[in-house]
């Protein structure tokens, strides 16, 4: 009997996991997926919104530009890189301004600090250099960026070390409440628990409709991102985007942007398309055509065309695409349910959802603690120990590494220069990675500009021995996604020996 | 009669050889820059062969498996039956290269040597 | 600190042809550091046939061909480090390496020869649409599954483009029991040789289809097919020309890049048709007393090309020491590629210093039949030759005799083009 379960392993169950942990509280939180953060939080553009343009009056807008002001502290507690680099949105015509006026007006109610409408000369000393069309803009200097698995991969093992339990393949099948409670049955078990919490991002509708009359409605709404090699990093470091006047994607975006990502590659996006599939993160042939066209088109705008003055085809390393859980109420669904107490919805979590959510997860367990007595623990651990990557590291630090540890100086992700002993340390790591994704989510292994050429194979070695499992059972993405397969038909015999 | 076109394997070359072939036999052979490239259309119209290069098992080696490659062309229509004929090999490492494999493959008179060397496993590198 | 005369980054053909001509022309303190487990870099995995017959005058197979060098290597007693990463280089010559026995070194070299080579262009950098589940190999990592760690990624595959590497994985999967269902090709040639289009699908009965690319990539966890499609003349699909291929494995053989990240942290100007650093005659970047040489300057087809190339880089290197680093640089000749010459190698002469004949090396951007190669010093054609084909997937090469060059007092540059017949 757990007096707690949440259900997802994203940004919100991760978050909520974490604050939870602070409370005597017996905690367990579901997965369905093979890794934790394997679904929304996985692929979005990694920024942290300042809440500039959340309207004003909504949820969003409200834990947005909490959740932010919450960064520094959260990040530094946890060991994850963020940077604030600021966001600046730019105007190329009167309408242009006109929207940034508008947008200012709304920073200034929803309380974001620090934003200013600018003319050129005024963008210009943010960022060296814009297009000659460029006339102004607006400035958000709390705009920041983190990478979203890192943040929620440190917030579960931080929640772990706080003695949560983590089940992950466990999809749930239906739920029933009784007097004490709910029990939760997956495909593999029944959980019982006293309070249950829904972040079940793309499915938090099914979630919720299992419990609860008041039924909602996710639609998951597609992302899609294009990926650039971190040998441009030098010419970005704003998040830079155009005004969002006339876009594609019937603005159901932030707009196309621009922006570094804290590992130094460069993240182009994103677009927005309504899907039905719910785990659909295929990247499609439209999306891409209308990333690469518009920045094709709109490249010379920025300040990176200074130095590199077209479109770099040849520097794109990946794409990837995401789902955002899009609630049909346009906000997020928080806070217990109003007819079945003890049912608490994160829901709906999408843009500005990464930066929204630590604020929501706090408020929500706070609002939970205060009417059900949860009683603080005094053992509870907020900061995470965390070595810090090989490739942060100086010459004198790398010495010392391999002095310490021999494997440091066995260099398997020539890319990211991530070694056998970081890759073994995340498979042997509290929510240890069991498979190829999940040891590249954890180390960046495979991340780099051969996309896992040369290492992936090592890396699926490794987890072999690791495991000790024969390579052919070691997967890319869990159950079904085997990587290798017996040659000649004698592979037993030789693993035999 | 009847022309024959053929792209010589030999080098990476890859002459177009054209092969004139009547009731008796190759009348002319053209567009060939050597004398490998004469033989191998020759032979290419009457008996065509390949050298094959796959691996074989190895025990006890530091790797898995060695290289391996038929010391000349086999007939083309045994290079699958000669795979087959491999896949049951096993050597026990050290294995050196030129090393003799399997004699006369599939009847055809042709060895198949090690392309590679493979070491033994050294077990005291296991005991420190 | 001890100051070796010549550190070579790279263990591979380049590497070690480049090790073994410095010290035969009188570099004593060699270093060699490869990355892998040992000499020979992606030969060791070239199972097949086909290399050497230039060098050696014989059919050797990849492993063979390491092996021949590896052999002389050990016979000249030139000291290497495996499994060793280079992490560094400066313009002082000064290299940060790094490996799990000796630790973080930094060794200090008179010359150093960068030979790192290649790695394959991954599906990222092709913008294809779709999932991204188990199965989708570069071809090359294929082999490497293949015929070294003796497992096959599939069973029922696709290759997409048709360079060496795809083709070669198509007969070696057909060999061993896999379906290969056909290879697509952007472009409306092969960048592949013809020998392997013939030994390698024509064998097998194998289509080989041009102007067709893979549009979406279908699967969630293992890949369960591909949709290929016509490409049109601007590489946008066709409509309706759309073709459904099951299959689970997906084989990318789209193109190399030359491995330059750290010569390119180093400041060293790369070209950027080659992705390789830009070089003078002796094979010298433009810092001084760095060289280069095989598939990190360029991307051949050949390994016997490759080998030729480093034994040259290797000698200069030993000259440079020789002279005690002088460079003479005064009289510079730049070379530049035209009307459909994509680049040169060198890019750069230094007469003064050219004792020997200068070989130019180049590739072109498409197919051009009949047509001829044209050599300008200055403004004026000094060489015209007629080629019945030259096609992009084959490295061309011009010998200009030093007498010529030397009739040129006030050469200022050297342009190939080629010009329709």
């Amino acid at each position: 009997m757990y007096d707690a379960i949440i259900i997802g392993s994203g940004i919100s169950g991760a978050s909520l996991a974490y604050e939870l942990a602070a409370y005597k509280l017996r905690i367990a939180v579901i997965e369905k997926g093979s890794d934790i953060c394997s679904g929304t939080s996985r692929g979005n553009s990694a920024t942290v919104h300042s809440g500039h343009d959340a309207a004003y009056g909504t949820q969003k807008a409200l834990y947005n530009v909490m959740g932010n002001a919450m960064f520094d502290q959260l990040c530094s507690d946890l060991k994850v890189p963020f940077i604030r680099n600021g966001t600046i949105l730019f105007a190329i015509n009167e309408a242009d301004m006109e929207e940034v006026r508008r947008l200012k007006h709304n920073a200034d109610k929803n309380h974001v600090p620090g934003v200013e409408v600018l003319d050129r000369d005024g963008l210009l000393r943010i960022e060296h250099y814009f297009g000659p069309d460029v006339i102004g803009g607006l400035y958000a200097p709390t705009g920041g960026i983190v990478c979203p698995y890192t943040l929620v991969i440190a917030l579960c093992e931080q929640a772990l070390r706080n003695h949560v339990d983590f089940f992950l393949n466990n999809k749930v099948m239906c739920i029933q409440k009784n007097a004490t409670g709910f029990f939760v049955t997956t495909n593999k078990t029944v959980f019982q628990t006293r309070f249950l919490f829904n972040c079940a991002g793309t499915h938090a509708d099914e979630i919720n409709n299992m419990v609860s009359s008041n039924k909602i409605t996710i639609l998951p709404r597609k992302g899609e991102h294009i990926l650039l090699d971190k040998k441009l990093a030098p010419y970005v470091r704003a998040t830079i985007s155009q005004t969002p006047v006339n876009l594609p994607s019937g603005g159901h975006t932030k707009g196309m942007g621009i922006m570094p990502s804290v590992d130094k590659t460069i993240i182009l996006g994103c677009d927005a398309h309504d899907v039905t599939d719910k785990d659909d993160t295929a990247t499609t042939a439209i999306g891409l055509d209308e990333i690469t066209s518009y920045f094709e088109k709109n490249w010379r705008h920025l300040p990176i065309s200074e130095k590199i003055p077209k479109f770099p085809h040849n520097r794109i390393i990946n794409a990837f695409g995401g789902l955002r859980p899009h609630s049909t109420t346009d906000d997020f669904i928080i806070g217990e349910s109003e007819d079945v107490a003890g049912f608490f919805n994160m829901a709906g979590i999408e843009s500005p959802g990464l930066t929204a959510a630590p604020a929501i997860a706090k408020k929500i367990v706070q609002d939970a603690a205060e009417k059900y007595h949860f009683e603080k623990t005094d053992v509870f651990i907020p900061t995470r120990d965390h070595v810090k990557p090989f490739r942060d590291m100086n010459d004198e630090e790398r010495r010392q590494a391999v002095m310490e540890n021999k494997e440091y100086g066995d260099i398997v992700c020539r890319c990211e220069m991530v070694t056998k002993a970081e890759i073994k340390a995340a498979i042997h790591s509290p929510l240890g990675a069991t498979n190829v994704n999940a040891v590249k989510m954890r180390t960046r292994a495979g991340m780099g500009r051969c996309q896992g050429g040369f290492c992936s194979p090592v890396v699926a070695k490794i987890l072999a021995e690791e495991l000790s499992i024969d390579l052919t059972e070691v997967t890319q993405s869990g159950e079904g996604s085997n990587i290798f397969f017996p040659k000649n038909g004698n592979q037993a015999k030789r693993n035999s020996q | 009669m009847e022309i024959r076109y053929i792209t010589c394997i030999c080098c990476p070359f890859g002459c177009q050889i054209e092969v004139a072939v009547g009731s008796g036999g190759i009348q002319s052979i053209s567009g060939y820059t050597c004398n490998r490239g004469l033989n191998f259309a020759a032979n290419e119209v009457n008996h065509p062969e390949r050298m094959v290069t796959t691996t074989v098992r190895v025990i006890g080696g530091m790797q898995p498996q060695v290289s391996v490659k038929t010391r000349k062309g086999i007939p083309k229509s045994e290079v699958f039956r000669c795979m087959e004929e491999l896949k049951s090999v096993e050597v026990h490492a050290p294995v050196r290269i030129g090393d003799l494999i399997r004699e006369n493959i599939c009847g055809t008179g042709i060895d198949v040597i090690a392309t590679k060397d493979v070491q033994q496993i050294n077990f005291q590198n296991f005991s420190d | 600190m001890k100051t070796y005369d010549l550190i070579v980054i790279g263990g591979g053909p380049a590497g070690m042809a480049a090790a073994i001509s410095a010290r035969e022309n009188g570099c004593e303190d060699v270093l060699i550091l490869e990355r892998g487990s040992s000499l020979g870099g992606i030969l060791n995995q070239c199972i097949h046939n086909g290399f050497g017959l230039l060098t050696f005058h014989e059919e050797l197979t990849g492993p063979e061909y390491a092996a021949r060098y590896a052999e002389k290597i050990c016979a000249l007693n030139i000291d290497y480090q495996l499994n060793t990463t280079v992490i560094r280089i400066d313009r002082e010559k000064k290299v940060t390496a790094i490996n799990a026995d000796k630790g973080l070194q930094i060794l200090q070299s008179k010359t150093i020869i960068l030979a790192m080579g290649c790695r394959e262009r991954p599906r990222g950098a092709l913008n294809i649409p779709g999932s991204r589940p188990a199965g989708i190999f570069s071809a090359g990592t294929a082999q490497r599954i293949i015929n070294i760690d003796g497992y096959m990624p599939g069973h029922n595959v696709v290759i997409l483009g048709s360079g060496d590497i795809g083709l070669i994985m198509a007969r070696r999967m057909t060999l061993e029991g896999a379906k290969v269902k056909v290879v697509a090709e952007l472009m409306p040639y092969s960048s592949g040789l013809k020998r392997n289009i013939v030994q390698c699908l024509d064998d097998f009965g194998i289509p080989l289809k041009f102007r067709t690319s893979v549009v979406k990539i279908h699967g969630d966890k293992r890949l369960t097919g591909v949709t290929l499609a016509r490409m049109d003349d601007r590489n946008k699909p066709i409509p309706d020309t759309e073709e459904f291929y099951e299959c689970d494995t997906l084989l990318l053989s789209v193109g190399l890049i030359p491995e330059n990240e750290i010569s390119d942290e180093a400041g060293i100007p790369l070209d950027p048709s080659t992705c390789g650093p830009v070089v003078n005659n002796d094979f010298e970047t433009e810092a001084e007393g760095i060289f280069a040489c095989g598939n990190v300057l360029h991307v051949h087809d050949l390994v016997d090309f490759v080998s030729q190339e480093a034994a040259s880089a290797g000698k200069n290197a030993a000259c440079y020491i020789r002279r005690n680093g002088l460079s003479n640089k005064e009289r510079t000749v730049r070379l530049f590629g035209s009307d459909g010459v994509r680049y040169t190698v060198p890019q750069i002469l230094n007469p003064d210093r050219k004792d020997e004949d200068l070989t130019v090396r180049f590739r072109v951007g498409e197919v051009y039949q009949n047509a001829f190669i044209s050599v300008f010093f200055n403004d004026q054609c000094i060489l015209r030759r007629k080629k019945p084909i030259v096609t992009p997937g084959e490295m061309e090469l011009i010998k200009l005799r030093k007498e010529q060059i030397n009739q040129f007092p006030d050469l200022k540059s050297i342009t190939i083009k080629i010009e329709k017949g």
